[in-house]
């Protein structure tokens, strides 16, 4: 197989990731009132969908396409009649952008994950279980947080432990847990992984809607299993009040906050939580309308690459 | 690739000799600190005492003066250290995109503290109207 037609096929496939990267971005713009009326839980969900919108698309064109070409009786599809031809400069050139935003992507995604697990361990190592359920860390600054893909684990920082009461702990605690139990950590990653193959804009946005959702969803869950949504409220900006010192050190206006105070403090939308199974349905149905577009896809495949070839 | 704290400044090689010097010494001048770290790597005593006033700078060493000459002592233990730069790796940071750690509240989230005071207020109001 020539280069010219794996150019052409690269080209193809990032056209997809572009355009469901475009659709979904558009989508959760779009629907960000309705979004915002959520339960935190199905927001987190639906974000997670439209982050592996782009990758599910690309392998659902790609088993289309191949289904397609391995069934039909179809002698000259895309792969032979191309297969001298070579990709026009524009789509070369775009081909090589793409290729390379992902593979970075996914390079400096990949050694990032890598040193997480590694600093983790190092982490667990040091750190001394408490009797109530987490690790302690020797750091005088506020900390409290979730590590761990297979096995997450909670760790709370002397500084945390020593800046609030043990109500504000026990808050902290329900938050974590909630993390812990969800698995969000590896939730992240997966979803760090998804947006290798989205537009960078979108991407960020993307990232950072998904994570305000999944703070959400903990503070929710925290506020349920304590039955005192204020505390929620108190711990979040008790918090935010010990790292100050850090934040105005290092001039950084973080985001969200407010936010996520006034939300866990209105409680949590009781209607326009759409069923999981409902959403399986509709995600089913999409890949059962992929894959039964084969041939039409397939002949807009050869159609592009005829734009696209020299 | 993003593993740096926004609370824990990046460090240089020599930087980091000198504050590990400052670990093990507890305290020291510059002609110590030069001494210890600089004249093993063939370094001028200006050069180390510039270390030793960039960490001055990033916070992670104080100073006083004994009879026109500076002191340093690190602001921080060595484990403090430690346990920080592997909070930064383990947040990841760099697919992106989500942080990996799923942490209470974002590293920094107020540098202002009358917007703390506002949500503190407001949260006073919604108890007080909930109560009956």
């Amino acid at each position: 197989m020539k280069g010219g037609f794996l150019a052409l096929t690269g080209a193809a496939l990032a056209l997809v990731f572009a355009l469901a990267s475009a659709a979904s971005g558009v989508l959760v713009l779009a629907a960000r009132g309705r979004l915002g009326r959520l339960a935190p839980p199905a927001r987190a969900r639906l974000l997670l969908g439209a982050a592996l919108a782009p990758a599910l698309a690309g392998a659902a064109a790609s088993a289309a396409v191949a289904a397609d070409i391995a069934w039909s009786a179809v002698s000259r599809h895309c792969a032979e009649r191309f297969a001298e031809a070579s990709p026009a400069w524009p789509v070369a050139g775009f081909a090589a952008v793409w290729l390379g935003w992902f593979a970075w992507s996914l390079l400096r995604g990949s050694v990032a994950g890598l040193r997480a697990v590694r600093a983790g361990s190092r982490l667990r190592a040091l750190s001394p279980r408490d009797p109530r359920g987490f690790r302690r860390i020797a750091s005088s600054e506020a900390h409290a947080f979730v590590i761990g893909f297979r096995r997450p684990e909670v760790f709370l920082s002397e500084g945390l432990l020593r800046g609030v009461d043990p109500d504000a702990v026990e808050t902290v605690l329900a938050h974590e847990r909630a993390h812990v139990r969800r698995r969000d950590p590896l939730r992240r990653l997966l979803a760090g992984l998804a947006l290798a193959f989205h537009l960078p804009g979108v991407a960020g946005a993307l990232a950072r809607a998904l994570r305000r959702a999944e703070e959400a969803s903990a503070d929710a869950e925290a506020a349920r299993a304590l039955g005192d949504r204020a505390r929620v409220a108190e711990a979040l900006v008790r918090f935010a009040r010990l790292r100050l010192p850090a934040a105005l050190a290092a001039g950084f206006q973080g985001d969200g906050l407010e936010a996520r105070v006034r939300e866990v403090l209105a409680g949590e939308p009781t209607s326009n939580s759409p069923a999981a199974p409902l959403l399986a349905a509709l995600a089913l149905a999409a890949l059962a309308a992929t894959l039964a577009a084969g041939p039409a896809l397939h002949a807009a495949l050869e159609r592009l690459f005829a734009l696209a070839a020299r | 690739m993003g593993v740096s704290s926004p609370t824990l400044p990046k460090l240089g090689p020599l930087e980091e000799a000198v504050l590990e010097h400052l670990f093990e010494t507890g305290e020291s001048d510059v002609a110590t600190a030069h001494a210890a770290v600089g004249q093993p790597r063939g370094i001028a005593s200006n050069t180390v005492g510039s270390a030793l006033e960039r960490l001055h700078r990033k916070g992670l060493a104080e100073r006083w003066k004994v009879a026109h000459a500076f002191r340093y002592r690190a602001r921080l233990g060595r484990d403090e250290l430690t346990a920080r730069r592997l909070i930064a790796a383990a947040g990841g940071g760099a697919l992106g995109q989500p942080s990996l750690l799923a942490a209470f509240v974002d590293a920094l989230a107020s540098r202002d503290a009358a917007d703390l005071d506002r949500l503190e207020a407001l949260i006073a109001r919604k108890r007080a109207e909930r109560k009956p």
